[in-house]
């Protein structure tokens, strides 16, 4: 009978132990969904060139004004456009990057970005022919500081799910830097998209 | 006494384990069967994350020839509402590079080439809304639209026009969800003009011409 007991006891106590390490080790592996969903993230900073499944990009220069314009249109925002000067080179297939999908990512984490008022439609990049591209962004002064862009290796299908793979490029936009941006009142006219010759 | 009364270890030589599994196999027989079918549909229910493998919404079936001359099929489905067939020969009738096509040069650091295609089809077919691209030789598509800069004072044309301007033949009414034909019949045979601009040193060594997925051909360029 005692036997019996201690066996039980022992029994019941090595199960309790095995659920609780169980327990403990499937809290902390990652889930399935997680996994798969992990985004593909390639950091970079301004000047760097970036290669993606779908080309390479560059941010070569940051300027900045509270008016953008094209030759048809203007806009005037209370804030500022931060205006983005971006070599594209696709690989494979012709690609119009994602002007409209990218993001900037403010150092406390705020996104701006989405269809500016006024564009010149970047694209379509032909492969091995760099083209050069003016992409405004609206955003609010206090937010360039170690600010960053994100920018998706292709625009949002209209079925499938979301672009997991973009680029992280840091702006290089320090607190002095923010500050004189934040200054400039000239007029920036957006250029039409032009192939870099060699 | 004990010695005559049969004992586990006279019995025949049949382990106890597969005596039960045995008795498994019989009892759970039915839900057995089910097993493999039950797991596919349990993966085909899971599967919405792979539409886009399995509906026909890329370009997945190339019809190819090594030539210059190729009969191209495909059904095509209009949204849910209208279907047909198109069949058509496409020829490569030439493709050469040239200085400006249609208002346009190459931009500095590309080649514009010029590609000339022949497209024969009965009047009735669908033939507006194809794509021309040149191949290069490791597979990358080169399109329409980029590395041209405007020569100055002209009018580039938007589109690729696929059929002759006049009589164009059948096309879809988007509004009213049929299709409609032109007035004057679209003749058997005409010629269709691309240019495309391929950065230097890249040598096209394909054609390729699409309409609606997943079909398209691929041509040689000829000499």
């Amino acid at each position: 009978m005692i036997r019996a007991s201690r066996e039980t006891l022992l029994t019941i106590l090595l199960i309790v132990a095995a659920l609780a390490v169980g327990n403990v080790i499937t809290a902390r592996l990652p889930k399935a969904d997680e996994v798969a969903n992990l985004p593909f993230v390639h950091t970079a900073a301004l000047g760097v060139p970036v290669t993606m499944r779908t080309g390479t990009f560059a941010v070569t220069k940051v300027d900045a004004s509270p008016i953008v314009g094209t030759q048809l249109d203007t806009a005037v925002t209370g804030g500022l456009f931060l205006v983005l000067t971006v070599d594209v080179t696709a690989s494979g297939e012709p690609l119009y990057p994602a002007s409209d999908d990218l993001r900037i990512v403010a150092s406390d984490g705020r996104e701006f970005g989405g269809r500016p008022p006024v564009r010149e439609v970047c694209g379509p990049a032909q492969p091995g022919l760099t083209l050069t591209c003016m992409l405004p962004v609206e955003i609010t002064p206090d937010a360039l500081a170690g600010s960053r862009l994100r920018l998706p290796a292709a625009n949002r299908d209209i079925v499938g799910p979301g672009e997991s793979e973009y680029a992280e490029i840091d702006l290089g936009i320090s607190a002095d830097a923010a500050a004189e941006l934040a200054g400039r009142t000239t007029p920036i006219l957006l250029a039409k998209p032009t192939v870099k010759g060699k | 006494m004990d010695a005559d009364a049969p004992s586990v270890a006279d019995e025949p030589a049949t382990p106890r384990h597969a005596t039960a599994d045995r008795r498994w196999w019989d009892r759970n027989k039915l839900w057995l069967l089910l097993l493999a079918p039950l797991l596919a549909l349990a993966l085909a229910a899971s599967g919405f994350r792979f539409a886009r493998l399995y509906l026909p919404w890329n370009y997945t079936r190339p019809q190819v020839t090594a030539g210059t001359t190729l009969t191209f099929n495909q059904d095509w489905a209009y949204q849910a509402k209208l279907k047909g067939h198109r069949q058509a020969t496409l020829t490569v009738v030439s493709v050469r590079t040239a200085e400006s096509e249609d208002g346009r040069k190459a931009a500095p650091g590309a080649i514009l080439y010029r590609i000339e295609l022949e497209f024969s089809a009965a009047p009735d077919v669908l033939m507006e809304g194809c794509k021309v691209f040149l191949l290069g030789p490791d597979g990358t598509m080169y399109g329409r639209g980029s590395g041209t800069v405007d020569l100055p004072g002209a009018m580039p044309g938007f589109s690729l026009s696929c059929v002759p301007r006049d009589a164009p033949g059948p096309s879809i009414d988007a509004v009213h969800d049929v299709i409609k034909t032109s007035e004057r019949e679209r003749p058997a045979t005409w010629r269709v003009v691309e240019s495309i601009a391929l950065p230097e040193g890249v040598k096209p060594t394909q054609v390729r011409v699409q309409w609606d997925p997943p079909d398209y051909a691929l041509l040689g360029v000829g000499t």
